[in-house]
């Protein structure tokens, strides 16, 4: 069959036609190869554009469509419908950029503006001959959503997905619901218990019919990809596999437990803020000179962050000590203080007037905890402001640490091939456009196993995640663009390179039978999870990976055309 | 001024940490803008830490009883810092009821009093600071008077600074 090839070349108004002699490039297209057609548009998209198209399709029985005009990244996916909407193809189509790539920047040379265009039309146009009709490939989506960790971001998440309908397996480490909160006493700004907040929602989780609750579960492993992902289960040294379409992350974070910092460890007295809330949940009798230190383990050296809500924390404990014994003598030992916002800025201002010291120490002179036997009695520090050392007695020593990413990031992060940072928390597609999502698609973080929260940003968190889970499954289906790689397993030497460089985790090792009977392992991209970057085809030493619309017969017939006959003089 | 019927306890300390309280300077956020502005820096040279508002506020609250200090009558309640101030603190009303507090108390060492009646008229620091005007002229002897006991002396005073008039002369 013929290649029949229609050039359609924009003037978009005078962006291009102010610069590039569009009636001479419609002329050098006619002289092309394969060119039955060309023509030239004011402005292509339009619908007197897209429908001239469309006729010309017709018209001239065409079977390849060039437009010259803008970037791709405009108008590629409007054009390709119009062909499709013509009978075409709509991988049979190719853009050329001769706008962003030419008038826009040669504004000033309108002759060498021409001809380049004409190079580059050239280019299209020798691609355009090798295209091959492609298809897309539609997988469907299971309505379910497995939520890994059963703390405030998990129910949150939970509950707004069982109530739109979906069903949602919740998978719990420990043998009760609630995560961190359940150890901490009261929330701040409301100075309530955390079991008002927490003992309803357990509660209504628990009931809902949508969810599946699996308590001291582990996650071994997971398989697949979005809208068919396998989970394995370990419950009771028992194995459970289940299916869902979508994965939401909340594993949390621990408290950093400050070894050899500050007495801890060594004297009774000296505990860390959750420590303090276990211990002595509402009844403070007798502990009325207390001393915290803020910051402790968080931005230093090995753990540069802060922990966001830790100042506060420290300081919901220190006035409600106040409100207990107002006599007591409440000393805050800090590096800055971290109380964002019009709420917290009030609850600071509350602390201050209620008497509590804030006293600055410098991160290269620590304080000094003293004392005897397994009692700390001092405490010893340089007050930064009025330039002298100062002595406190104490009764109580709180050390206010950061949260610390969980021990099982790691494993989580191999087996779903999702981020981690630096700093060892769940590192998000981007970090200003695109929160809550992994590059993955179908897998969605929320809570503190991203970054320290406070509590309501964690549910604001789960509900977003719900909120992205639920698109795919209220789809349906997961429609993939057609342009993904392909492994020639013939060539492949199983060397391995293109499954460590996807960033998608869309490639693996599958099994292929050789004629002799011997069974060996070959790269697999999987259509629905590629997308199209094209890493693997750069890495593969043995060419045996190639991209749909971009092989290397198509880039190579570019590259000779432009090289053999270029009339260009820059 | 002088009133003692609030307090039942005339204990000193009690009531600087009343007067602490009262000028809301426990709400200090260490943000710093107080010392910016004070201009102490233009007036005496040398700006110690210790004699900035942030300092003296600070070293009170931790040694109530360590008052016989002159950085206390280094400032000059000009009310920049309270103006500034983002938390409310009125800081020129606690240095000026401090001060106040400390001269019932007895401690007169570094302040200037008229040398008629005796009243309070400024710390001692101020007063050598302006013995001299602008001019080099030295006016040392008006500022050791109280307004009231000028206006009592008003002609004599007037003589001294004013030239006497054209048609006086002739006289």
């Amino acid at each position: 069959m013929s290649i029949r090839v229609g050039v359609f070349i924009c003037h978009c108004g005078t962006n291009i036609g102010g610069i590039v002699n569009v009636q001479e490039a419609v002329e050098y297209a006619r002289s092309l190869p394969n060119v039955i057609f060309a023509e030239s548009n004011l402005y292509t998209c339009s619908e007197n554009g897209l429908s001239s198209i469309r006729n010309k399709i017709k018209e001239y029985d065409l079977n390849r469509v060039v437009v010259a005009s803008c970037t791709p990244r405009t108008h590629e996916t409007l054009f390709r419908k119009n062909c499709e909407l013509a009978g075409l193809n709509k991988y049979l189509f190719e853009f050329v950029n001769i706008r962003e790539q030419c008038s826009w920047v040669h504004m000033k040379r309108h002759d060498d503006a021409t001809l380049k265009a004409e190079d580059l039309v050239r280019m299209g146009v020798a691609k355009a001959s090798l295209l091959t009709p492609q298809e897309d490939l539609s997988t469907d989506v299971i309505r379910a959503c497995l939520v890994i960790g059963g703390g405030i971001s998990g129910l949150s998440a939970s509950m707004a997905l069982a109530n739109q309908g979906y069903h949602v397996e919740l998978v719990e480490k420990k043998d009760k619901l609630g995560g961190l909160l359940r150890d901490v006493n009261m929330v701040f700004p409301t100075n309530e218990s955390s079991e008002n907040l927490l003992g309803p929602l357990i509660e209504s989780v628990l009931e809902h019919k949508n969810i599946d609750v699996h308590l001291e579960s582990e996650l071994i492993d997971v398989k697949g990809f979005i809208g068919n992902f396998t989970a394995t289960l370990r419950t009771d040294s028992k194995n459970e596999e289940i299916k869902t379409g979508t994965i939401i992350v909340s594993t949390g974070a621990a408290e950093l437990k400050p070894e050899k910092m500050f007495g801890y460890g060594r004297f009774d007295n000296v505990m860390t803020q959750l420590d303090f809330e276990k211990k002595y949940k509402s009844d403070y009798h007798g502990l009325n000179r207390v001393v915290m230190i803020n910051c402790v383990g968080a931005r230093i050296e090995e753990r540069t962050y802060c922990g966001r809500f830790c100042c506060i924390t420290g300081m919901k404990n220190a006035v409600l000590l106040k409100q207990a014994n107002p006599q007591a003598d409440i000393n805050i030992l800090q590096r800055d203080i971290m109380a964002f916002g019009m709420v917290f800025e009030d609850y600071y201002r509350n602390a201050l007037g209620a008497g509590i010291r804030f006293m600055r120490y410098n991160v290269d002179n620590l304080p000094e905890i003293m004392g005897s036997g397994n009692n700390a009695e001092k405490v010893r520090v340089y007050n930064e402001l009025i330039g002298r050392e100062v002595e406190i007695d104490v009764d109580l020593v709180i050390l206010t640490t950061p949260l610390v990413p969980g021990k099982d990031n790691e494993k989580l992060s191999k087996m779903m091939r999702i981020p981690v940072g630096n700093d060892g928390f769940f590192l998000e597609a981007h970090q200003k456009l695109r929160p809550i999502e992994f590059p993955s698609d179908g897998i969605f973080v929320a809570g503190c196993a991203r970054y320290p929260t406070e509590i309501s940003e964690c549910i604001a968190q789960g509900y977003a995640a719900a909120a992205k889970a639920a698109i795919p499954m209220a789809q349906g289906r997961v429609i993939t663009d057609a342009l993904i790689s392909e492994v020639d397993p013939l060539r492949c030497s199983s060397c391995g390179r293109c499954i460590n460089i996807c960033p998608f985790g869309a490639i693996d090792w599958a099994d292929r039978k050789a004629p002799s009977g011997e069974t060996r392992k070959v790269a697999l991209v999987n259509p629905a999870e590629c997308k199209g970057c094209g890493l693997c085809v750069s890495s593969c030493l043995s060419g045996a990976i190639q991209l749909n619309g971009f092989n290397d017969e198509e880039i190579l017939a570019m590259v000779n055309s432009v090289i053999e006959s270029s009339e260009a003089t820059f | 001024m002088g009133l003692k019927a609030y307090i039942h306890v005339s204990n000193l300390k009690t009531e600087i940490e009343w007067l602490i309280q009262k000028n809301n300077l426990n709400l200090c956020l260490e943000c710093g803008k107080c010392s910016a502005v004070c201009p102490m820096l233009n007036f005496y040279g040398a700006y110690d830490y210790g004699r900035s508002p942030r300092g003296v506020v600070e070293r009170l609250t931790f040694d109530p009883e360590n008052i016989d200090d002159e950085a206390l009558w280094y400032c000059l309640t000009c009310n920049e810092c309270t103006f500034y101030c983002p938390s409310g603190i009125n800081f020129q009303d606690f240095m000026i009821e401090l001060r106040s507090l400390l001269l019932r108390n007895g401690y007169k060492k570094y302040a200037h009093f008229c040398s008629v009646c005796g009243a309070y008229l400024m710390p001692k620091k101020e007063f050598e600071y302006m013995q001299k005007d602008p001019n080099g002229k030295i006016i040392g002897e008006l500022l050791s008077i109280c307004p009231r006991c000028k206006k009592n002396n008003y002609s004599e005073t007037l003589r001294r600074i004013a030239p006497v008039h054209k048609t006086l002369k002739k006289l």
